[in-house]
């Protein structure tokens, strides 16, 4: 049993599984889970509170993102902003630079729309495909925000190489940025250039913070619940390996 | 590269560097130029990549189960109907359940099994020497294990910042930090590299005044 090379990732599998339904199900039962604050989240509204008075546009982006699990996250909180732009008046442009997740974005504020009170408001021009590749796409996005005077820039996603340019001449051209992602390179640009910075799992958190939806609530408790899990594997490991028996991490590494 | 062809890239990248004095109709030029030709290459590569790889080995090498791609890339172009554009949401979901199993599988090993396998380190490490063999804690160590416990406790979302988790957490935070640094630091020079492969193609190729 123990030899099976796939088994103690199944076991993990099963384990995360376990733990995010038990407090999903908790949740949907009524259980509240207080959400510490989140300042790049909170400041969500104000950007879109801002470019309303203002009378100018929200720019928003995913990048390069694909189908990842940030993307997941962006989709979350484009749901967010679609809903409030939709119920103030502002209005969001977004751009793209994957196909596939430029007609996902589309889909995701055709709904927000459909199910505001101005569901009329929602026009084709605005989610709009740039270019596949960073560099021109960072252009392009850049362009945008620059053309249509966009009050906000929130970029939550990957962007790879072209990070810099974007979070620089975004700053340069004086919107309010905030940007989000999980990727480590990226991170030390965002902190340089925008107003607030959603920190790696920080974005995770984000279906829970701006929704009450239960079910991304209890997720979000399970998440906790696994870093604690994480925590005391990595203090067993570490101390089993101190008086020396380390077969219980070596089966864990097969 | 042929002479025109350092003069076309020198002159456009003199006009992207303009930037650096402020927004002008070169800068502008370039970058429309950019985003123009990336346009057009992905259509090219595209066009070529479904014809190569889909149509034709469905055609000549009867590889049947290239339909079911074909449809489902085809799926996409139905939200040019008003009529049909519901079906564009099949591909779509197609996209979602795919990336979302591929990437719970990746995660659980990437993520959270070789993030464990990186942190368990030996807290003590050996030394001999002619006068004997020594025992030290290895420091090093010490600190990996220390931040990456502190780091994971400052993402608790559902525990309020107090107490012990405030604690660890605020010294997470410091880890954090310290990495970002670093890594900005790198980033910034391999960055400089960049600007010097411009600067010796601005001088070498284009103006010839470095050999």
């Amino acid at each position: 049993m123990f030899g099976s090379p796939s088994l103690p990732l199944f076991i993990l599998f099963l384990l995360i599984v376990g733990v995010y339904l038990f407090y999903i199900i908790r949740a949907r039962r009524g259980a509240q889970f207080a959400i510490r604050p989140i300042a790049g989240l909170s400041a969500i509204d104000e950007a879109i509170g801002r470019a309303t008075e203002m009378g100018r546009p929200v720019h928003f982006t995913l990048g390069m993102s694909r189908f990842y699990p940030d993307t997941f996250a962006a989709f979350a909180i484009l749901r967010y902003i679609a809903e409030k732009c939709a119920e103030m008046g502002a209005s969001p442009i977004i751009t793209n630079s994957v196909v596939t997740v430029h007609l996902a974005t589309e889909e995701i504020l055709r709904n927000a729309y459909s199910r505001s009170i101005h569901p009329d408001a929602f026009r084709e021009e605005m989610v709009r495909f740039i270019a596949k590749d960073p560099f021109p796409y960072v252009a392009g996005a850049l362009e945008t925000i620059e053309s249509e005077r966009a009050a906000a820039n929130i970029m939550v996603g990957t962007f790879g190489a072209a990070t810099l340019l974007l979070a620089e001449g975004g700053r340069m051209l004086g919107p309010m940025q905030i940007a989000g992602t999980d990727d480590l390179q990226q991170l030390p640009f965002y902190f340089v250039c925008c107003d607030y910075t959603l920190i790696g799992e920080e974005i995770f958190g984000a279906g829970a913070y701006l929704s009450d939806d239960p079910t991304t609530r209890g997720n979000l408790a399970g998440q906790d619940v696994m870093r604690i899990i994480l925590i005391a594997l990595i203090l067993l490991f570490t101390v089993l390996g101190f008086f020396g028996a380390n077969q219980l991490f070596e089966w864990f590494m097969r | 590269m042929t002479l025109v062809g350092v003069w076309i890239a020198a002159l456009l990248t003199l006009a992207i560097g303009s930037l650096l004095w402020k927004q002008n109709p070169a800068f502008r030029l370039a970058e429309h130029i950019l985003i123009g030709f990336t346009a057009g290459h992905l259509v090219v590569i595209n066009y070529y990549n479904v014809v190569n790889t889909g149509i034709k080995p469905l055609l000549y090498d009867g590889r049947l189960l290239n339909i079911v791609p074909i449809i489902i890339g085809a799926l996409f172009y139905m939200r040019f109907s008003k009529r049909f554009a519901w079906l564009t949401r099949i591909p779509l979901s197609f996209f979602f359940g795919i990336s979302g199993a591929v990437g719970i599988i990746g995660a659980l090993d990437a993520s959270i099994r070789q993030q464990v396998a990186a942190t368990v380190l030996p807290l003590v490490t050996s030394y001999s020497s002619p006068w004997g063999s020594f025992t030290f804690l290895d420091v090093n160590n010490a600190i990996i294990i220390a931040g990456t416990i502190c780091t994971l406790t400052y993402f608790f979302m559902t525990k309020r910042h107090t107490g012990i988790i405030g604690g660890t957490a605020r010294v997470g935070r410091y880890f954090i930090m310290i990495t970002l640094g670093a890594r900005f630091g790198a980033v910034v020079m391999s960055r400089m590299s960049l600007l010097y492969e411009r600067l010796y193609f601005l001088l070498h190729d284009w103006l010839n005044i470095l050999k």
